[in-house]
């Protein structure tokens, strides 16, 4: 991989098309709150891809830090008084806090283990937010979240009422952390996570302790993952249950595959279209994740990279068409490749 | 400083009732290059992956560069001194052979590497090293190459080299020429050589021209122990070596 050369910088390249879609996103999507939404889980996609993609964990555990940030950024702004900045560093500590946890005992096995052991864990909080019920809601979820105003140094910045005004909050907040998860995977700990997803056993041979790197993956993912699921609070006012279910998991997972495992920009694409496909489809017909199963199949048959991988090659084979003239047949582009 | 980097002890490591490795006591001089050989079965891997530390001998001690490092970990070995290839070509097959070196070198950070918050060219230290090594096992004008298409030999060599990279004392080799083709040996006799100017060298190998032409040193191991030990003209000439690798009828 060609990772020496993207090191230019962390704020050009993707992060400027990242940048570029945030401030398009809500001028071409029918609502602000459907824009939110996808950056949101675009935010999960990422902390989920950190796993999937650069260190190759399949974690079924992402609903534990999502709901669990949820539930914490809500109970802290309800009962504590916390206020939105307060609220989402406490979301952030109890996502990496509970994913320090699960990781600590996931990581001990490896392969399908690994997975079945993340996936115990994502029934066992799910149960346990269910039967907490004082403190969670329980079934009916935790009703009433605020959305307390942007305040800094004791100025109010914006009361984040309107759907635009909380969507430039969460779009600054989605910046920050892509940008941060790019200086994670060009880093030394982000180079060694290729290194393990790669070669796990290589990566410990010249002197990695391999479950360490895992375990900090785990708790960076964790964290991330937190912030989203408060975020998701505040949007709804409202925390449901259905955010700490194993299918939470699942559409995480899914967003991270379809948008392409291995690139930050992927995650934010598979979020963008799963939810605007669920926000589509869902009104017309309520059998609409048949179509999510469909669209799966086809990525993973079709599009191994994900449909970012696909944007690539089109992007490339563009290229190609434009160094050439247009339409080039074969004959052509093999004499042309000589003559270079 | 003790002459010997590396000393056994008594070395031993039992399934149940079957002692793959009987009792031990192996030496490896400073500066020198020894090779273990002996036929299939006499306890040359056994031993080699408890000098890693991928095996936990049931007896015995290991003493490198006179710390006892028996129950040490594989990966903290590396911190240590020690560096080690493998048998079976295990590499970065999606990584470029310079990024394969850059994450070998960044290795002997150890826990260090946990750094998220800089750059990984940062430490530019760890790229100078990989560049270092590629010019060293000659793969220079393949850098940017992935390793998994390079031929077979390029990758051996690459396994070798990467297992430079932490700027070790001791070099553990295991069967580097394994899977070789005639016309690649040449190539990595003369690495090892090499190497042997700079490194203590321990290596495995069951290419006998090469074991002959490098080696300072020669232990033939047999059954689980030690047969014996000496110059590699000595080893030549032992009936006994003669006998265990022909077996017993064969005298």
């Amino acid at each position: 991989m060609d990772t020496s050369k993207k090191q230019a910088s962390i704020f050009g390249g993707v992060t400027l098309a990242a940048l570029a879609a945030v401030v398009l996103m809500p001028l071409l999507l029918p609502s602000a709150t459907l824009a939110t939404e996808i950056l949101i889980f675009a935010l999960a996609a990422l902390g989920c891809n950190l796993l999937l993609g650069y260190t190759g964990l399949l974690s079924f555990g992402q609903a534990i830090f999502f709901g669990g940030g949820a539930y914490v950024a809500s109970l802290t702004m309800i009962h504590l008084g916390f206020g939105l900045l307060g609220a989402l560093l406490a979301s952030m500590i109890a996502g990496a806090a509970l994913a320090a946890l699960v990781g600590l005992l996931a990581i001990r096995r490896t392969g399908i283990y690994f997975v079945m052991l993340t996936l115990a864990f994502t029934q066992m909080a799910y149960f346990l937010a269910y039967t907490l019920s004082d403190w969670t809601g329980g079934d009916n979820g935790l009703l009433d979240v605020p959305r307390p105003p942007l305040t800094l140094f004791g100025f109010e910045i914006s009361d984040l009422t309107s759907s635009y005004a909380f969507y430039t909050f969460v779009a600054v907040m989605f910046m920050l952390i892509f940008v941060f998860a790019r200086r994670v995977i060009h880093s030394p700990f982000g180079t060694t996570l290729v290194a393990i997803r790669e070669n796990e056993g290589r990566a410990s041979a010249v002197g990695f302790s391999t479950n360490h790197f895992k375990l900090l993956a785990f708790v960076i993912s964790g964290g991330i993952t937190g912030i989203a699921g408060a975020l998701y609070a505040m949007l709804l006012n409202f925390a449901p249950l259905s955010n700490i279910e194993l299918l939470m998991s699942e559409n995480i997972l899914i967003m991270t595959i379809i948008g392409g495992t291995g690139s930050l920009l992927g995650s934010l694409l598979g979020a963008g279209s799963i939810v605007m496909l669920g926000d589509l489809l869902s009104s017309v017909w309520p059998r609409w994740m048949i179509i999510l199963g469909i669209a799966l199949i086809a990525v993973v048959l079709f599009m191994p990279s994900g449909l970012w991988g696909g944007v690539e090659s089109l992007i490339k084979r563009w290229k190609e068409d434009q160094s050439g003239d247009g339409a080039v047949s074969c004959k052509d582009s093999s004499k042309e490749a000589e003559a270079k | 400083m003790s002459d010997y980097i590396l000393e056994t002890e008594q070395l031993g490591l039992r399934y149940g009732a079957f002692a793959a490795l009987g009792s031990v006591d192996l030496r490896i001089r400073r500066g020198t290059i020894h090779t273990v050989i002996g036929p299939n079965g006499a306890g040359k891997t056994t031993l080699f992956h408890c000098l890693t530390g991928e095996r936990r001998p049931s007896c015995g001690k290991i003493r490198f560069d006179g710390k006892d490092l028996t129950r040490q970990p594989a990966h903290k070995r590396v911190s240590s001194g020690m560096s080690r290839s493998f048998q079976i070509t295990s590499l970065f097959q999606n990584l470029s052979v310079r990024e394969n070196l850059r994450l070998a070198a960044q290795g002997r950070d150890g826990l260090g590497a946990l750094a998220f918050w800089y750059s990984d060219t940062h430490r530019s230290k760890h790229l100078e090293k990989a560049d270092e090594v590629l010019e060293r096992i000659k793969l220079t004008h393949l850098a940017n190459t992935d390793a998994g298409d390079l031929s077979h030999g390029q990758q051996r060599v690459l396994e070798v080299g990467m297992s430079l990279c932490s700027d070790p004392e001791l070099l553990l080799l295991d069967e580097p020429t394994s899977g070789m083709g005639v016309d690649d040996i040449p190539v990595m006799t003369q690495l090892i050589s090499e190497l042997g100017k700079d490194h203590t060298v321990m290596l495995i190998e069951h290419n006998m021209k090469l074991v002959m032409s490098i080696s300072d040193r020669i232990t033939v191991m047999h059954q689980g122990n030690i047969l014996i030990e000496g110059e590699p003209e000595e080893v030549r000439g032992d009936e006994r070596v003669k006998k265990a690798y022909l077996g017993e009828s064969g005298s």
